[in-house]
């Protein structure tokens, strides 16, 4: 269970990072037009990315009784 | 029935501003309130009458003034959490030990009270927050400004956190108050076991290993900030964010031995926060200084020997026009303060006095918020293009608003320090026991 979410939060952690990083990177660069919300999207990514260290260690791993 | 622990004598003392609150901490929380208060209303002003009110403005004069020279100084401030702490425990400091959690404070107050000046500085903050999260590009320094000091800031919080965790812990079991539920929900079932112990330890080395460059981007990208300004005499050069990181350095450990030394003698705790650690401060922050010196130096030198005209302008202003008034003071306190440091430290090590070493730390304190204000203010009143020459002056307005900051900072530390242990405190958490 702690591994499923730390995995999770790795995966939608690094695709929202990357998915924001190329939206920034298409967009139009007089117009600034086109991929909005790129700039949020890539911010969320990399704050998301430090609640793994946070899982880390407050959650307790399922212990077989 | 469970049972409380009771707190050894150095915990007892340690948790002394958590479980004693004197008449002291209610006259200073209301005043805290009144010197933020002082901030809202300015921000309230500047909705009402627009910038008008300060002394900013465009194209003639300073579109950028004391807020901006502000939100420099505390963004180099909050560097000295991370870089104390991180430090301590990457390179096993344990004399410094005690004085991460001071310095993480730091971190976590003067990160927001830089975000409050940066807010009052525009004109239209949810405009600038939205706009930036809409359409910022990734050319844009403000666009990485924004995201290094959100990361910064989540990722020092969770730091704190978790070397915070096992003192939550020990509160709940110490606490009588009604606080101790509040503390049992933040500890989030942490007991304090050698396995939980080790994995926090591990965790943090890690989490320290990652800050540290996260650390140095914050003050790289606001000398970029100001280094990639292209159209700005005195701005555009390839050092600024170097230059910006080392002058964070000194702003952030100038500020923590005067914080340290000030917890120190408030409380009592000559026993708990030894001087050793101090004198070491001191001691990086003399070496510190003098390079920021050289860097200095070696700015000003190029500045005067042949430059382009927008750049004399710069140097004019700053040498011998209206800007002197403020830079040679400064100069003479940065020396000031570098050899009460230096010779402290090394040729009257044997006759180490504690207050020279905080007083020279005070003195280039103030030459930093200076010298984050001479960077600001006179590129942008000697423009390249042929506008007429204007003028800045803060206004009562904007004193008013950096007070209200300060008034944040320092209310906020205090109210940290009524929650919270600032010093990690040596007894263990028991785990809970239950009779009956």
């Amino acid at each position: 269970m702690k591994k499923a979410i730390i995995l999770t939060n790795l995966v939608v952690s690094v695709t929202l990072a990357a998915s924001g990083l190329i939206g920034m990177v298409l967009r139009d660069p007089l117009l600034g037009g086109g991929y909005e919300w790129s700039t949020l999207r890539w911010i969320v990514g990399l704050v998301t990315l430090f609640l793994i260290p946070l899982e880390l260690c407050v959650i307790k791993p399922k212990r077989n009784t | 029935m469970r049972q409380r622990q009771k707190p050894d004598k150095a915990t007892t003392d340690l948790m002394r501003p958590v479980l004693v609150t004197g008449k002291l901490f209610y006259i200073a929380t209301l005043i805290g309130l009144l010197i933020v208060g002082l901030y809202a209303y300015t921000f309230y002003a500047q909705i009402a009458q627009g910038h008008a009110i300060t002394g900013q403005s465009t194209p003639i004069g300073a579109v950028w003034g004391l807020y901006v020279a502000s939100i420099v100084f505390f963004i180099g401030i909050s560097h000295v959490g991370i870089g104390v702490s991180a430090g301590a425990r990457l390179l096993n400091l344990h004399y410094l030990k005690p004085y991460a959690r001071i310095a993480e404070l730091l971190t976590m107050v003067c990160l927001p009270a830089a975000v409050l000046l940066i807010t009052i500085d525009i004109g239209r903050p949810e405009r600038f927050l939205i706009n930036v999260m809409r359409y910022g590009r990734i050319l844009a320094p403000f666009v990485w400004s924004a995201a290094v000091i959100s990361v910064y800031f989540v990722a020092s919080s969770i730091y704190l956190y978790l070397s915070l965790r096992r003192d939550i812990a020990l509160s709940a079991q110490v606490v009588t108050d009604k606080r101790r539920a509040f503390y049992k929900w933040l500890a989030l079932g942490y007991k304090d076991t050698e396995e939980e112990r080790k994995l926090h330890d591990k965790t943090l080395w890690w989490l320290a290993l990652v800050l540290i460059p996260i650390m140095v981007s914050v003050h790289s990208v606001y000398g970029l900030v100001f280094g990639l300004h292209a159209g700005r005499p005195g701005w555009f050069n390839p050092f600024m964010a170097p230059y910006f990181v080392l002058g964070a350095v000194v702003n952030g450990f100038a500020t923590l031995v005067v914080v340290a030394a000030l917890v120190r003698w408030l409380f009592g705790w000559q026993k708990h926060l030894g001087v050793l650690a101090i004198r070491n401060l001191g001691r990086f922050l003399s070496w510190m200084t003098l390079l920021y010196m050289y860097f200095s130096l070696a700015e000003y030198v190029t500045l005067f020997y042949t430059p382009p005209a927008g750049e004399a302008s710069v140097a004019s202003s700053l040498f011998t026009g209206e800007f002197s008034g403020i830079f040679w003071p400064a100069m003479i306190g940065l020396g000031i303060g570098y050899f009460m440091l230096f010779f402290n430290q090394t040729i009257f090590r044997n006759q180490f006095k504690l207050w020279v070493t905080v007083a020279g730390a005070v003195l280039i304190d103030v030459v930093l918020f200076a010298t984050r204000y001479l960077i600001v203010i006179p590129s942008l009143l000697n423009p390249l293009l042929p506008y007429p020459e204007g003028k800045y002056v803060p206004t009562v307005y904007e004193w008013a608003g950096l007070i209200g900051v300060f008034g944040f900072a320092v209310g906020a530390y205090a109210l940290f320090m009524k929650f919270f242990p600032i010093v990690e405190l040596p007894q263990a958490a028991e785990p809970e026991v239950t009779e009956g």
